[in-house]
C-alpha cells in the first residue's frame, strides 16, 4: 500500500520503472539517487543498482535523468506549489507523505549570508522511510525499567536506522511494554519522518498514547509539550544545537524522560562533540544505544549503561 | 389573431433586453466573486501556507457556483497532475465553465494571468502575483460597472422601443 501511495506521487518515467520492482527489492530499497545527465542509482542492502524501464538493472544500463525529470518531481512533491516549501528547499531537504526525504542540490541563492533558496536542482538523494515494527524489541528491556524510562540517546551514522529504532521505541513505550507503561510519549517530529503525519494525522502507528507535534522545532516544540501536554516521555530526532542541549536540560528538570537521537559512530565521536559531552559528562543520558548496518539496517552495536 | 402576436412581439423583445440587463448585472457578480475568493487564496497561502490545491479547496465554500466549479476543477486536475504545466491547467479550468459565466473575453484574459506565475514562486511572489491579479479584476469590475450604469437603461428599454417599432410596423 505504502509502495504504491509513494510511486503514485513520482511523475513518469520514474513511477513506471518504480512499479517494475519485486515488493522485496522495494521493501529493501534505501535510496533512490538522481543526477542530472546521470544514471539513476538505487542502493538496496547497501549495495548500488540502476533503474531502467525494465526495473532494477547494472548502473551502467540506468535511465539517464534529465532536467524535466528532477522539475517535474519537485513539482509532484510540492504539489506544483513550491512556495510553501520554501522552508525545507532552504534546509536543503523535503519531507513527503510516508515521512520519505528528499534531499536536494543546486545552486544557493544567499541573503544576509545564509542561504534564501535553492535554484537550477540539479540532484536529489530519495530516501525511503520504512516502518520496522518490531525493530526496538532488543533494547526495550534496557530503556524501560522499574524507574521508569531511562533517558536515552540512540546513536549511529546516518542511514543505520536511528530514527526508525525511535520510532519503534515510541510506539511500544506508548502501548506498554512487558507490563511497563503505557506511558504518555510526546513527540517532536522536526522533519515529519518520525511520524510521517499527513494532514496533521500520524501516517506510521506511533501507539494510543503519543501526542505529535509536525514541523515544529524542537526547542518550541519541547517545551510546548511539557507545557501543554504532561508527557512521561519527549522523543526527539537528531539534537545537536545549543538550542537542543538547553531545551534538554529543561526536561530533565522537570522530570521527563528523553528519548533522541544523533549522529555518530559510537560514544567516543559522541564526547567529541561538546555539546553532546556536555549531556553526557552531567548525566543526561542513562543508555545508549549504538547502531551499526553491519547485518542491515538497525543493528544493535552496542548497549551502554552510563 | 394579429393583437396576440403583437403581445408575443413586445414581450419577447422587452424581455431580451431585460436579459441582456441581467447578463451584464451577473457579470459584476461574478467578477466581484472572483476577486473575493483570490482574496481568500490569498489570504490562506498567506498564513497557513496551504498549498494551491488546498487554497482552492478551502475558497470553495465562499465561491458561487459557476465560479466555485473553476477553481474545483483546477484544484482536481492539479490532485490528479493531469499535465505539469499548471498554466495549462488553470486554462482548461477556465475554457471548461466559458459557457455558465457571464464575463467578456477581457476578463478571461485578466483571471488567465493567475496561472502564468502559479506555484512555483516563493511565498512573497506568489502573493504579489495573486494580487496583481485581484487589483486587474478590480478593474474589471470598475469598468463593468460603469459600462452598466450607461447601458442598463437602454438595454431595459430598447427591447420594448424595437417590439414596438415592429408591431407599428406590422399594423
Amino acid at each position: 500500500m505504502e509502495r504504491k501511495r509513494f510511486i503514485g506521487r513520482l511523475p513518469s518515467p520514474l513511477k513506471e520503472m518504480l512499479s517494475m520492482l519485486t515488493a522485496e527489492t522495494f521493501n529493501s530499497l534505501q535510496e533512490i539517487r538522481l543526477r542530472i545527465g546521470q544514471p539513476i542509482t538505487l542502493h538496496i542492502g547497501g549495495e548500488q543498482y540502476g533503474l531502467n524501464e525494465k526495473g532494477k538493472v547494472a548502473i551502467h544500463e540506468s535511465y539517464r535523468v534529465k532536467r524535466e525529470n528532477i522539475e517535474q518531481i519537485l513539482k509532484s512533491i510540492s504539489e506544483f506549489s513550491l512556495y510553501a516549501m520554501e522552508e525545507e528547499i532552504r534546509q536543503g531537504f523535503i519531507t513527503i507523505e510516508g515521512g520519505h526525504r528528499i534531499g536536494i542540490v543546486g545552486k544557493a541563492v544567499l541573503e544576509h549570508a545564509g542561504i534564501k533558496t535553492l535554484k537550477y536542482i540539479s540532484g536529489m538523494n530519495i530516501r525511503i522511510a520504512h516502518e520496522v515494527v518490531g525493530c526496538a524489541n532488543s533494547v526495550m528491556p534496557y530503556i524501560v525499567g522499574k524507574k521508569g524510562v531511562y533517558h536515552t540517546l540512540i546513536v549511529s551514522p546516518p542511514g543505520c536506522g536511528k530514527t526508525t529504532l525511535l520510532r519503534d521505541v515510541i510506539r511500544q513505550l506508548s502501548y506498554g511494554f512487558s507490563g511497563y507503561g503505557p506511558y504518555t510519549v510526546g513527540v517532536v517530529d522536526e522533519r515529519s519522518e518520525i511520524g510521517a503525519c499527513y494532514l496533521g494525522v500520524p501516517q506510521n502507528d506511533l501507539g494510543p498514547q503519543t501526542d505529535i507535534l509536525d514541523n515544529c522545532p524542537k526547542v518550541e516544540g519541547m517545551r510546548m509539550l511539557l507545557r501543554a501536554m504532561g508527557p512521561d516521555v519527549v522523543a526527539v530526532d537528531e539534537i545537536g544545537k545549543t538550542e537542543d542541549v538547553y531545551a534538554i536540560e529543561e526536561m530533565l528538570c522537570a522530570g521527563v524522560s528523553i528519548l533522541c537521537t544523533v549522529h555518530g559512530r559510537d560514544l567516543e565521536e559522541c564526547r567529541k562533540k561538546t555539546l553532546i559531552n556536555k549531556l553526557i559528562e552531567e548525566g543526561a543520558f542513562e543508555r545508549v544505544i549504538i547502531l551499526s548496518h553491519k547485518r542491515g539496517i538497525c543493528t544493535i552495536e552496542n548497549i551502554i549503561t552510563l | 389573431m394579429k393583437f396576440i402576436g403583437i403581445c408575443f412581439i413586445l414581450l419577447g423583445c422587452t424581455m431580451s433586453g431585460f436579459i441582456i440587463d441581467a447578463r451584464e448585472k451577473k457579470r459584476i457578480k461574478e467578477l466581484e466573486n472572483f476577486v473575493y475568493i483570490f482574496e481568500i487564496i490569498k489570504r490562506d497561502i498567506d498564513y497557513q501556507l496551504s498549498p494551491l490545491k488546498e487554497a482552492c479547496k478551502n475558497s470553495l465554500h465562499f465561491a458561487k457556483k459557476e465560479v466555485g466549479d473553476i477553481f474545483k476543477i483546477f484544484a482536481v486536475q492539479l490532485e490528479n497532475k493531469e499535465c505539469w504545466d499548471v498554466e495549462e491547467m488553470w486554462g482548461k479550468a477556465l475554457s471548461s465553465q466559458k459557457n455558465s459565466l457571464y464575463l467578456h473575453d477581457e476578463d478571461y484574459e485578466r483571471l488567465e494571468r493567475f496561472g502564468k506565475a502559479c506555484g512555483y514562486l516563493d511565498k512573497e511572489m506568489q502573493e504579489k502575483n495573486i494580487e496583481m491579479v485581484i487589483e486587474a479584476l478590480k478593474i474589471s469590475v470598475i469598468e463593468a460597472k460603469r459600462h452598466y450604469e450607461k447601458t442598463t437603461i437602454v438595454n431595459k428599454y430598447i427591447g420594448f422601443f424595437i417590439g414596438a417599432c415592429i408591431s407599428i410596423f406590422l399594423i
